[in-house]
Order: C-alpha cells, then structure tokens, then sequence
C-alpha cells in the first residue's frame, strides 16, 4: 500500500474499517516530515503526541470518524494546547497554549491527527512566508523561490507531501496565493464560516481559516467538519452545512470573468491556462461572461488600511506582562511604563508587523480616521455591493489568483508596497466577505505552478468545488 | 507624519536609523494608499463587518472556569498568583 499516494477520504475510510492502522499512516508522515523538513522548512514544530493520538484512534470507536487516522499540518496560527504555537514571532516563540483553537478541536473530534504547525508570515503578515522569525519556508517545485504567503508552510507541506491536508489562514489572500504558488487546492470559506476561536487575531472582520490539499474532495470533507455555528466567536454563523463532497457540477453553469484582472500586467501563461479552464467549462455547458466589478483598481489600498487598523488594536495585547517575550531589564531598568511595553514590543516584533502596527495606528489616530479607516470601511461598502449585484447574473466569478508566479527568495523583500501589490486579485474578497479558492491548472515556462481563483456568492462554497473538480482532467497536473 | 508621536501610540521605539528608514517607507506607502480619498462616498455607510450578524445574546450561568495556575505559569515572571514586572516608577 502506497501511503503517499492516498487521499485523506482513501485513509479514512481505510482507517475506519481496520484495513490501515491510523500509528502506521502517522509514522509515515512524520518520518517523511523529519526527511524532508530541513529543505523545505516548511514546518515549525513537530507534535510528540500524534503517535499517541493515533493509537487512540485505533484502539477507539471510529465509525464516525470523518477524518479518521488523517494526519493534517496546522498553520502556526491556531492555538493547540501543549504545543507550541508563535505566530512565527519572536514575541511568542516559546508560548504553549493552554488551550485549543476551535479549529484544533473540531479535527482531534473528527479523528484527524495533528502531526504538527506550519510555518507562515509572522502573524500572517506578508505574502511570502518571508516575514517568518524562522526564516522562509522554500516552494517544493524550486527550493530558491517563495511558496508565497502567508500560509506558504500549510502550502508547502502538502504540495511535498508531507500531509494529505493542511489548514491555513486567508486574510487578504494567504491561503489562496501560497496554493497558487506551489500547485496545491487552497479555498477560503465564506466569512463566519469557521470558527475563529483560537485563531491567533491578525484583523478580525478579514480572518478566516480554511484547507489546503492535492485534490479538491479533501477539502471538501475537511469544510464539513469545520464549518459551524461556534458559541465561542459571536461572529460565527449559524447556515447549515452542506454535504460539501456531494457538491455536484451545475448544469447551465454561468461563469462571469473579471474583466479587469485578465489584463497585460499578467504573466502570459497565466492567462493561457486560465482561458483553457474557461474552454473547458465552457465545453461542459457553461457560459461565460465579462463581469466589471467597482472599485478594484483601490482594493489593495483599501484593504491594507483596514487590515492594519485591526492588526494595530489586535497586536496591542503583546505587552511582556501576562505571556510570550519581554526584554531583558535586568541591567537597564525601564524608566516608566510605556518604556517597559515600548522595548518588549520593539525586540519582540518583526520589521513587516511593526510597519503595519505604526500605519494602522496612524489610519485610526485622531485627525486621519476619518480620511482612512472610515472611508476605506465605505469604499469596502461599495465594492461588496459591486460583488453581489454581479452574483444576481452568475454562480461563479474567475480571476487569475496572481499576476505572475512565484518570485525568488529575497528579491521582493526590500520593498514593502510592491510586496503589498502581489495581492491584487485576492483582497478585494476578503473585502467583501465572500468564499474562494485556488485550483491549480499548470505551471509556466519556469516549471513554476499557477493557479485558477474561483470566487462565489456568500455561502456558495459547493459552486466553487465542483467547479474546481471539473477542471480536473485535462488541467489538472497533480 | 510625526514619526515619533506614531511610535509613542504604537507603543515602539526606534532609534535613528531605524526612524528615518520606516519614515520614508511609511510615507511611500500611504501616499500610494491617498488614491482612496477620490472615490465618492457621500451617504455610504462603512462596513464594519461583511456578514450581517446579529446581537448574540446566551444565558448568564456559570461556564467552564479558568484554572489560573496554568495561565500564571505562562507569565515572564510570577510570584504566587501574581504577574510580576520590573520596578517603572522612580
């Protein structure tokens, strides 16, 4: 038996009817992970309880295990009770929750093993795993270029293969941008979907968890588990979760293209493929459509400014008294409180999360909110209202995920707004709260993958994956 | 932009070099974020949030409790229950 080659829904039913043992599948990836791991750094912190985890469920009652025996790689955003979890911050590089994100939950429940916690963007900010305190995690098919970000280690680690399944965060593109980068399936649900419980903040009205895998049908089953109503996050929403594996491709689909994002800023392959994926579901019944949307042209800028808004009040709870990092102060007294927050906070943060804590303070400060923080919140009105009028015409819209693939490591890193740039075609969705993903359809002339985002209406997350499982085939490269 | 009166509200200190520096990326930066300002929005309401959610309101009885020697243990420094900081102030 060829364990590698195995989807998550093959190990669970596998597991669940005692013809694989959950210890073996375990073993298998962690020894993979500890093999491959010093290339890729992809993963910040191995768990030393899987092994025992999996003997659990071997020895329980699984029938109802959806996730039975499945290892999965968590990003180092969700809180995980005795292990380890930093944000990839200096601030928090030896913090131990002592308690478990929702998220975390959800999988143990479902009999999912956690082998460990991905690397990423410090705090999830940055959009090439670049801003990490553990240095950047390296693109499986190119080890000198960036998986992309913020997520870049969940997807990293399933593009090598060091899981079937791996959970990330989208804030403004940080599951679907790093799944575009290294060839693997990334969706980001509707906002509310999942539970953010648990989930270190980086801006609350954008952050949303979601899966990355090879196949389609693995995520699938993982938003199943993971969506919900959640007591603990008020901002949770109470829908009923389809069967999201059964989603079935829609007859008379209508596919509206953005038009704006189809323009020569992006790389030629890119646009290519993304044509042949509309052939193809044009070939399967679809009809496609120029969609213009308001405002896109700002959305980068409008993001960014609420984002750092939020990230500036979320970050203010990093302070040196009640856990995480605080600067030595043994031989250099503070002079007074704010000098003793001041220097923990200067030593204990990066460059990037500095930056966006100063701008965000500065958007909110008196005299600037409202020319920035408010009317970015407005600006953000309009583009929603933009999408959903666009929703009333078509099931789907589709947009390459970036303008062009993965760059080298390094060669962006001194220029922050270019950075900031990359995530022209993915903020705007965060914007506007809706689902997303990222299909891959193809590498480039540089043997670097590229992907396909497939945006839907609140709550239409079926759309998008059967939609993505039928540019499987011909499109498909994994 | 008043550099030092942003770092003082932020709660970071930066020495020189390091003012100088983010002065000039923060300045490039909002600059290009200024284009925002040229779109109308006379009688837009912000959006706080992009999901509608309502006021949740839950029962008020006693939860599960916080043991508070496993937060404490988490703390730079302690003593007994309490957090313990450096002397700041003279």
């Amino acid at each position: 038996m060829n364990i590698d080659n195995m989807s998550a829904i093959e190990i669970a039913e596998k597991v669940r009817a005692g013809k694989l043992l959950a210890v073996d599948v375990t073993e298998h990836y962690l020894k993979r992970c500890q093999r491959l791991n010093n290339r890729l750094n992809a993963i910040i912190s191995l768990s030393e309880q899987a092994m025992i985890e999996a003997e659990k469920i071997d020895n329980g009652k699984k029938e109802n295990l959806a996730l039975a025996g499945v290892p999965v790689l968590l990003k180092d955003m969700f809180c995980t009770q005795n292990l380890k979890t930093t944000a990839a911050s200096k601030i928090l590089k030896e913090f131990v929750p002592p308690y478990s994100s929702t998220v975390t939950e959800k999988l143990q429940s479902a009999g999912a093993i956690v082998l460990g916690k991905c690397n990423q963007d410090e705090f999830a900010m940055g959009s090439s795993n670049e801003t990490s305190f553990f240095g950047p995690a390296k693109n499986p098919w190119n080890l000198e270029y960036v998986t992309g970000g913020s997520s870049g280690g969940s997807a990293a680690a399933v593009a090598a293969r060091l899981a079937p399944l791996s959970i990330g965060t989208d804030t403004g593109g940080s599951i679907r941008q790093p799944a575009s980068f290294c060839g693997v399936f990334g969706i980001k649900p509707t906002y509310g979907r999942i539970s953010r419980y648990g989930i270190i903040a980086f801006a609350s009205s954008f952050d949303q968890a979601g899966p990355l895998s090879l196949r389609v049908k693995d995520s699938s089953l993982c938003l199943e588990v993971l969506c919900g109503k959640d007591e603990k996050d008020s901002t949770s929403i109470s829908q009923p979760v389809p069967r999201f594996s059964n989603a079935q491709f829609k007859n008379n689909l209508k596919v509206g293209r953005i038009k704006s994002f189809f323009n020569n800023q992006v790389n030629k392959s890119i646009l290519n493929k993304a044509n042949e994926a509309m052939d193809l579901l044009k070939s399967n019944g679809a009809q496609i459509v120029d969609i213009d949307i308001d405002h896109l042209e700002v959305a980068v800028d409008t993001y960014y400014l609420i984002a750092m808004s939020e990230a500036s009040s979320n970050l203010s709870r990093y302070d040196g008294v009640r856990y995480g990092y605080r600067a030595d102060f043994s031989r250099n007294q503070p002079k007074n409180l704010e000098d003793f927050y001041s220097r923990t906070r200067s030593e204990g943060f990066g460059e990037e999360v500095k930056r966006r804590i100063a701008l965000g303070t500065y958007s909110l400060s008196s005299g600037y909110y409202e020319a920035y923080y408010l009317q970015a919140a407005k600006v953000r009105r309009l583009i929603r209202n933009s999408f959903l009028r666009a929703f009333e015409n078509v099931d789907v819209l589709v947009s390459p995920v970036t303008t062009d693939t993965a760059f080298r490591i390094g060669e962006k890193t001194e220029n922050p707004l270019e950075m900031y740039y990359n995530d022209s075609f993915t903020t705007c969705v965060n914007l506007a709260g809706l689902p997303a993903a990222s299909v891959p359809i193809g590498f480039d002339n540089k043997g670097l993958p590229m992907g396909l985002q497939l945006i839907a209406n609140d709550f239409q997350e079926e759309v998008i994956l059967s939609t993505a499982q039928k540019n499987r085939g011909p499109l498909q490269v994994l | 932009m008043d550099i030092q009166k942003i770092a003082k509200l932020s709660r970071l200190q930066f020495n020189e070099s390091e003012q100088e520096k983010i002065k000039g990326q923060l300045e490039k930066i909002i600059t290009a974020f200024d284009r925002i300002k040229n779109i109308p929005t006379e009688k837009v309401e912000p959006l706080i949030t992009p999901i509608e959610i309502e006021n949740t309101l839950r029962p008020d009885i006693h939860g599960e409790d916080i043991n508070t020697d496993k937060y404490i243990e988490l703390a730079p420094e302690s003593v007994g229950r309490l957090y313990k900081v450096p002397r700041v102030i003279s």
